[in-house]
């Protein structure tokens, strides 16, 4: 099993966020695609068409190509990924959806090897002869980091029972963490061919399937 | 309190209107940087074009409501690029003209120079670059290793080395480049840099966000450089080295803070204009946000203010607007998406495009740490005047 409690936050860290995401859907929405809570889906393009169903929390339905409208493509070191919006199937709203929960850990291994990129990264940058890792402001934003992997680290681990709720605010965290990381990256993170385009991507992933519903919008 | 006499009011006003006509354009010009070269005629681009260009080498300004303007003052700047950045900065940064090497050829160049630069921006529109930062180092600039140097006693002046993350470099005609002449501080150089002549490569790549700006990557290869065109000839070693440079900086960072500034006011702007039922909780967090945009656009004012008084604690007030700003703009821009529910970066491509270009504008003029650093300096030195 690639996505036990750990399984999906390793293979994030360890193999990134395409293989990542391919066996989270593989494991929770096999042939289906996974839609968040207004109809959306971000996957890669291979899995996205090979799907034939769609599935929200525990509601199914085959996959209707005529309702769906494709938004956007985004590429990410060589792979395509597809976002697009389909028709939710019908029933009640599953109050413990497996896959935002499964995605809140596939986040936090990417934001892991986020702060593996800035070790890596900052070890062989220096200011003034020494390694930018020496300096007390870019040690304190490492830490800060951890410390925010490690918190949540204990709050997605094996038993977590988290409502659709915590789990937003728990994404809202990996992307807060994650634009940490992304400052001491410097303009390196700003590149599409690099771990930055990553943690974009993880962002759209975040607003998909975990972000809060907005007030409805009446009239005027 | 720094406050917008007339003048700068007619300029924002205006600023606003050309503004409005790049919002439909903003999609197109991201996919596609070099689209921009189809909108020239916009009075936004004739303005850009032509500013900032001094006085003495500007015949023809650009006139609104019979008011001049030359683009050369710290709070003319900040106010025009805030509303500009308001619906656009990828624009603003893909714009032909002086822009940031205008600021250090004003600062730098002599006589000669200036009206060599200016008047050949002035001939025919064409863009420029200004190229600091190097592959492995942009924070530690004082380390750069990119040489100009001749090798043969009155031979010419040759460029080699490399620079990275530089903004119009593959489309410019010329630009500024810094380089070392020799070891230790003093031997840091600005020099304009003509790009047709051999040696001089630059690629674009491509960026997250503020995709307008094209980015690139700049190799020199013995590139010639005549040494009347090394900026402060006429200045002392220590002024025209990396204490010019310096200053340079300090006079264009409150515009890079103003950037910022646009962009989170664009981001909050989306949502008021698109979300007309709110639930309390979301009144009160747009009042909240106001009030932080509010707080740095006065910070930004002051930053532009200390530039046209040239107040000694310009660098200081300068890196505290940019600081504030850059994360003001991170934060606002993914905040602004939580009014939309879920699937707004998709559903919502404008404001996604603000968040993207949020994440850029924490790296142009120096990183939040290093604007600390320099806030921490204006303090114990006492350059800041804290009322
Ligand atoms: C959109 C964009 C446009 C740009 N345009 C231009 C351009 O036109 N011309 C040009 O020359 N450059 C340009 N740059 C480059 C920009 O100036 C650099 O990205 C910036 O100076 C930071 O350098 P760096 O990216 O190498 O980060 P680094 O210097 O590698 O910094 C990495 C991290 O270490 C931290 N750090 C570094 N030194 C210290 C220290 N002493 N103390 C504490 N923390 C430290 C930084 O805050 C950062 O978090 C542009 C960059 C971007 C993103």
């Amino acid at each position: 099993m690639t996505t036990t409690h750990d399984g999906v936050r390793r293979t994030a860290r360890d193999a990134g966020l395409v293989a990542a995401l391919s066996a989270l859907q593989a494991e929770q929405a096999s042939g289906a695609l996974p839609l968040g809570p207004a109809g959306h889906a971000l996957l890669p393009e291979s899995v996205a068409a090979a799907a034939h169903g769609v599935r929200r929390g525990a509601r199914t339905a085959p996959r209707e190509r005529t309702a769906e409208t494709t938004l956007r493509t985004v590429r990410l070191y060589g792979d395509t990924l597809v976002a697009l919006r389909h028709p939710l199937p019908p029933g009640p709203e599953d109050p413990d959806d497996p896959w935002a929960l499964g995605l809140a850990r596939l986040r936090l291994g990417l934001s892991e090897a986020l702060l593996d990129s800035c070790l890596e990264h900052l070890s062989a940058r220096t200011f003034g002869g020494s390694p930018l890792l020496v300096r007390q402001l870019v040690q304190d934003s490492l830490a800060e980091a951890l410390t925010d992997h490690l918190e949540l680290g204990e709050l997605l681990g094996p038993g977590a029972g988290l409502t659709g709720g915590e789990l937003i605010a728990l994404h809202r965290a990996v992307t807060r963490t994650d634009r940490v990381l992304l400052r001491l990256l410097g303009g390196h993170g700003f590149r599409t061919d690099g771990p930055g385009q990553s943690a974009h991507v993880s962002e759209l992933l975040a607003d998909a399937y975990a972000a809060a519903p907005a007030a409805p919008e009446g009239a005027p | 309190m720094t406050l917008l006499d007339e003048r700068l009011r007619t300029l924002q006003h205006t600023a606003r209107e050309w503004a409005e006509q790049l919002r439909p354009l903003a999609l197109a010009l991201e996919e596609d940087p070099d689209r921009v070269r189809d909108h020239l005629d916009l009075p936004l681009f004739s303005y850009l074009s032509r500013t900032p260009v001094p006085r003495a080498y500007q015949p023809d300004p650009i006139t609104v409501d019979g008011q001049a303007y030359y683009g050369t003052g710290g709070l003319e700047r900040v106010v025009f690029c805030e509303e500009i950045a308001a619906v656009d900065a990828g624009m603003l940064l893909a714009a032909p003209g002086p822009s940031l090497s205008g600021v250090l050829v004003s600062l730098l160049g002599d006589e000669e120079q200036q009206s060599w630069f200016y008047g050949r921006l002035m001939e025919r529109t064409s863009w420029t670059f200004l190229a600091l930062t190097e592959p492995e180092r942009g924070s530690d600039a004082a380390s750069l290793t990119t040489s100009l140097t001749s090798r043969e006693k009155d031979g010419p002046l040759l460029l080699n080395g490399a620079k990275r993350f530089i903004g119009n470099a593959a489309r410019s005609d010329v630009g500024v480049v810094f380089a070392r002449t020799r070891p230790g501080p003093l031997g840091v150089v600005a020099a304009l840099v003509e790009t047709g002549g051999p040696g001089f490569e630059a690629v674009p790549f491509e960026t997250v966000g503020l995709r307008g700006n094209q980015i690139c990557e700049v190799r020199l290869t013995d590139v010639e450089v005549p040494a009347e065109r090394v900026l402060g000839r006429h200045l002392s070693p220590t002024r025209r080295g990396l204490m010019g440079a310096v200053q340079g900086f300090n006079r264009l960072r409150p515009g890079v803070a103003a950037l910022a500034l646009g962009i989170a006011r664009g981001a909050y702007e989306y949502v008021v204009a698109h979300r007309r039922t709110l639930r309390a909780d979301e009144a009160a967090g747009l009042e909240r946000m106001a009030l932080r945009i509010e707080g740095v656009r006065r910070l930004v004012y002051r930053a532009g203010a200390a530039v046209d008084r040239d107040d000694p604690g310009l660098g200081a007030l300068a890196s505290a607007a940019k600081a504030r700003a850059a994360q003001l703009a991170e934060e606002v821009t993914l905040e602004a998406l939580e009014y939309f529910g879920p699937g707004a970066r998709l559903e919502h491509p404008l404001l996604d495009k603000f968040a993207r270009d949020a994440r850029g504008v924490e790296f142009m003029e120096g990183t939040r740490n290093i604007q600390r650093l320099n806030v921490f300096q204006g303090l114990s030195q006492g350059k800041i005047d804290r009322g």
